[in-house]
């Protein structure tokens, strides 16, 4: 085993507790901690089997797995920094409603 | 009723002044939006004798804008005239501004310094506001000869319908893109901008302007 496929299962153990922790704090939904268990635990199967990734790969028509992660990984991450901005500017908009609503009141004392 | 809306922020040294010289051409209904300034800014102008909003925080322009069309029309305003708090407009174009939305000629009157013989406007701003103009004419087929230009006369209808959703200056825009969406009647008007090294100084930097561009794009996509 190389190097790198121990610290790979050694991390996503640990960011697998720490999900967990979170969840039974009630810091996590039931979805949201689904949805990382299961990315990590996709991380501890790669890094166990590399061969895996070579499977979809192959049936998407890409020479390595490992660059079918990286693409698929990056697209997720563009979609997630989308969502985030989205929200950002939702809740710019809502402060300011908040700010102008004090404006208001304040002005009728 | 003619309400003529100012949005301030840490304008405590020129404030007064454009309070004053309002009231004294005869604009008495003024509403400054004090956008969360740091300095004295809000008594400046109350001292002055407008009627005063605060944002206790700093929401940008287009918030405060908002925040003052809204109070004027609560307060029965028929025309709403958009005015800078740093001295760079003149009462002097008021009447001109607001003849083509009082003769119902137009939804809303946009103030341009094109129109009349200009040659005090920076070149680099200029050079940025004519492309502003190009883009508005591509992206919402609005022909205007000056994209950012803070004085306007709005109808009260044209006031109710407009919302400002963007905070910061990308306002400017939006407020085209409404006109263009809500198929407002527009016109042009010519007004003097007056520059000093204080107005030059706090103007619109060369990376806002692309910030503000690609703010544009993208909220052209999401919509």
């Amino acid at each position: 085993m190389e190097f790198i496929q121990i610290a790979g299962i050694i991390f996503a153990v640990f960011a697998l507790t720490r999900g967990f922790a979170k969840f039974k704090k009630k810091e996590m939904r039931t979805s949201g901690f689904a949805v990382w268990s299961l990315l990590w635990l996709g991380v501890i199967a790669i890094a166990v089997h590399p061969g895996f990734t070579s499977f979809f790969a192959k049936l998407v028509g890409i020479g390595r797995g490992i660059d079918l992660v990286v693409y698929l990984s990056i697209l997720l991450l563009f979609y997630l920094g989308f969502r985030l901005y989205i929200k950002l500017e939702d809740t710019n908009k809502e402060i300011t409603r908040m700010v102008r609503e004090i404006a208001y009141k304040e002005k009728k004392k | 009723m003619i309400y003529i809306v100012i949005p301030a922020y840490n304008e405590e040294k020129k404030i007064g002044l454009v309070v004053k010289e309002l009231k004294y051409s005869g604009y008495p209904n003024i509403v400054v939006v004090d956008d969360g300034s740091r300095d004295a800014t809000f008594r400046e102008a109350e001292k002055a004798g407008a009627t005063v909003l605060r944002h206790i925080i700093n929401r940008g322009q287009g918030a405060g804008l908002q925040t003052g069309i809204d109070y004027a029309l609560k307060q029965g305003a028929e025309i709403i005239v958009t005015f800078d708090a740093d001295g760079q407009h003149s009462p002097k174009d008021i009447p001109s501004i607001i003849a083509p939305v009082k003769s119902g000629k137009a939804d809303v009157a946009l103030g341009s310094r094109f129109l009349r013989k200009d040659s005090n406007t920076p070149p680099v701003r200029k050079i940025f506001l004519k492309a502003g103009a190009l883009i508005f004419k591509i992206f919402y087929g609005v022909d205007l000869t000056d994209s950012h230009n803070g004085f306007r006369a709005l109808g009260r209808k044209a006031a109710q319908t407009i919302r400002i959703t963007c905070d910061d200056m990308a306002h400017a825009s939006e407020i085209i893109e409404e006109i263009s969406k809500h198929r407002l009647r527009y016109k042009e008007v010519p007004v003097t901008i007056t520059y000093s090294d204080y107005s030059k100084a706090k103007g619109q930097s060369t990376l806002n302007s692309i910030r503000i561009f690609f703010r544009m794009v993208l909220n052209k996509l999401i919509k």
